[in-house]
């Protein structure tokens, strides 16, 4: 991905450089993802490698539907399928099979742009969507650590770390992510936050009609809410889907690494570097003279050792 | 004319002498088994198609957790699926989707067979399924009956 002319970056990655700001009426913008409408077909995914031309590897079988079984530097999004038996209010048990897209959240309060060392690598646009603009990476994965969903893949290839761009370079040009486009049933679908979070709130409703106790939208506080939501039908419990996180949170080695860390350690070297400077200015520099190599320490003079090394 | 026009469905079956002979007996082939297709793959066509490929790469069965405990199959294992008519070989995926019934106070297991691999194409080569299916047509239409037939199942 590279950055694109028609989008006001909001955060770049280790820069402290205020970016432009020419544009002051965008609208931060949402995928919702309604796991209950979803099928389960795999045509996001196809339309994820049509467009970004992404093409991973003919993988195998391991005894589940999940293909590629993971995300890699090729497949930015996957389908995770779980079966799980929901206990009725009658007591008895329903199999239930939860479909859930992967892919980045699109944090509002991303971790990868926070833990990510190199300029201008991870970028948050002002309408929210958060970009791996891959010239400038560096390969180093903190973006991994950094990311509480475990989404961003380090390619093999190139050493450079590869997720959802939320089809930046379409939405830029006033386009739907790909995938939302070819969903069949209406799972999958963008607009501003705004309008996505009161679609969602419709469905929520509607599935508590459907008899579901506590449907919800995941639209996480823990990472400022995400560009990603989902229509969960079982919202108290998002662990069932393939371990979606209840409370995500950016490691706190970030916080203090990047928070604390960092600052202390400027200082730190900032303050060595002045220290110096006045002890210069004050003792001046180290001077030696010959009393002080005469001096016998009972240990072969140094420049003797050096004398025995040249010859 | 419809002689009984009550009736939804015609209950024979068109079966000819010699495909006849080919059918399994229950003690031989004891599970029943149903064809079908998958969103992932349309026929035997999409398996040439690599992102189809990318998206289902390898043939499987079905089978319910009770079935795969008894026959000692654990998911992801290789198994043959044989018929009368011959055999295929696949991933094993155990799955509750597919559950144990009882019929007619019968315990009755099913073995679930999508049908879109094949000898060739981008995919992994896998076998096809119609080699198990039975020679089998709707009494009106003759449409092929490839959605109970009984097989076995073991591990590969």
């Amino acid at each position: 991905m590279s950055s694109l002319q028609s989008l006001d970056i909001a955060a770049r990655s280790a820069t402290t450089k205020p970016t432009p700001q020419a544009r002051q009426h965008v609208t931060e913008v949402a995928k919702l993802i309604d796991v209950s409408s979803c099928i389960g077909c795999k045509a996001c995914q196809v339309a994820c490698m049509q467009w970004n031309d992404l093409r991973d590897e003919v993988g195998v079988n391991v005894g589940q539907y999940d293909n590629p079984s993971d995300l890699t530097p090729q497949s930015w999004t996957v389908m995770r399928y779980a079966e799980v038996q929901m206990k009725q209010p009658d007591e008895s048990t329903r199999l239930e099979w939860l479909i859930r897209k992967d892919g980045c959240m699109h944090c509002e309060d991303p971790g990868c742009l926070k833990a990510c060392p190199a300029p201008g690598a991870i970028v948050k646009y002002t309408n929210g969507i958060v970009d791996f603009i891959s010239e400038h990476c560096i390969g180093c994965g903190y973006c991994v650590s950094g990311c509480p969903f475990d989404i961003p893949r380090i390619s093999r290839t190139d050493n450079r770390a590869y997720k959802c761009s939320l089809c930046s370079d379409r939405v830029a040009v006033g386009l739907e992510p790909a995938c939302a486009k070819v969903c069949p049933t209406g799972a999958i679908r963008f607009g501003s936050k705004e309008d996505m979070l009161e679609f969602g709130a419709q469905r929520v409703a509607e599935l508590k009609e459907r008899g579901y106790a506590q449907p919800a939208v995941y639209d996480p506080a823990g990472v400022g809410g995400t560009h990603v939501v989902y229509v969960l039908q079982h919202g108290d419990q998002p662990g069932l889907y393939n371990d979606l996180p209840a409370d995500p949170t950016i490691s706190p080695l970030v916080a203090l690494w990047k928070g604390i860390t960092k600052p202390l350690a400027t200082a730190a070297m900032i303050g060595a570097a002045v220290v110096g400077f006045f002890h210069y200015v004050k003792v001046g520099p180290l001077e030696t003279d010959e009393t002080d190599d005469d001096a016998d320490d009972g240990r072969p003079r140094r420049r003797d050792e050096d004398r025995v090394r040249g010859e | 004319m419809n002689a009984n026009p009550k009736a939804r469905a015609n209950p024979a079956a068109r079966v000819f002498k010699g495909d006849l002979e080919a059918f399994g007996k229950p003690a031989e082939f004891p599970y029943v088994a149903t064809s079908y297709r998958l969103t992932e793959h349309f026929h035997y066509w999409t398996k040439n198609v690599l992102s189809n490929a990318i998206i289902q790469p390898q043939q499987f069965v079905e089978l319910s957790p009770e079935l795969a405990k008894d026959k000692g199959i654990a998911n992801g294992d290789m198994v043959k699926v044989s018929s009368n008519r011959g055999f295929i070989k696949a991933v094993a995926m155990v799955t509750p989707r597919i559950p144990r019934l009882t019929v007619d106070g019968r315990t009755v297991d099913t073995v679930g067979l999508p049908n879109h691999w094949g000898f060739v194409g981008l995919a992994k080569p896998g076998y096809l399924v119609n080699t198990l299916t039975p020679f089998v047509g709707d009494a009106n239409t003759q449409t092929p009956e490839y959605k109970s037939f009984t097989v076995n199942i073991e591990r590969a």
